[in-house]
């Protein structure tokens, strides 16, 4: 087996597994705390009034500042990729 | 290259404006719709529709494309920092400032200084954007 079908091999297990764990979720609202709740609930912890920059800048401040380095990947890596190789 | 007259007179009028109304998003952001996403974005377009108007070569030596390289790198690693200070006050990406009143334009702790941050951040990466695609012109 070479290196490439090994990588392929462990991508396609990576996705397999991903799939098995993440598809089965359960997103309806019917339990009694689910997460919406919980920000309504809570909403003066937080001390902002737009609740959206509440979640997005407080409770899920993780998921915002990894966005933003994904976004300086992204500009680094067009910025890479679009050079002009001719001058 | 330039555009014609008309063109440039209502880019020079219209983007003092866009600036005006990006520099609000991007401080009211916690008390109103919008954001430091959505702030950058209107920032990184007012200056690109003088750039497209005037010209790019007009503008060298206004507008430089090292700055909005320093301002990103810059407004990342102290993004990072920012988030790092929590690790003081108990845990990573804490909001370690005083909440203040709810509802006025300086409460929330942290998240106005991240909606700044994160508003020149994006503004600066989409001006780095335009500048690669423009070597190519």
């Amino acid at each position: 087996m070479t290196a490439d079908n090994l990588k392929r091999l462990v991508a396609l297990l990576l996705v397999l597994s991903l799939a098995y764990v993440l598809l089965p979720m359960e997103y309806s609202r019917s339990d009694d705390m689910v997460s919406y709740e919980h920000y309504v609930e809570n909403w003066e912890e937080v001390g902002v009034s737009n609740l959206v920059m509440g979640v997005l800048a407080d409770w899920r401040l993780y998921d915002s500042v990894i966005e933003a380095m994904i976004f300086f990947t992204g500009v680094l890596g067009s910025y890479l990729l679009l050079e002009d190789e001719s001058k | 290259m330039m555009m014609s007259n008309i063109v440039r007179t209502t880019t020079k009028m219209v983007s003092p404006f866009l600036v005006t109304y990006s520099i609000y998003i991007m401080l009211y952001g916690h008390l109103t719709p919008g954001g430091g996403f959505q702030a950058g974005v209107i920032l990184a377009v007012s200056i690109i529709l003088l750039m497209t108007a005037h010209g790019s070569k007009n503008l060298e030596e206004k507008v430089n494309e090292t700055w909005f390289k320093m301002i990103e790198n810059i407004m990342a690693i102290s993004i990072l920092i920012m988030v790092s200070i929590g690790l003081v006050f108990g845990a990573m990406f804490y909001n370690f400032l005083h909440r203040g009143t709810f509802g006025l334009p300086i409460s929330g702790g942290m998240i106005p200084l991240f909606n700044i941050f994160v508003g020149l951040k994006v503004g600066a990466g989409f001006m780095v954007i335009y500048y690669a695609l423009l070597r190519w012109f």
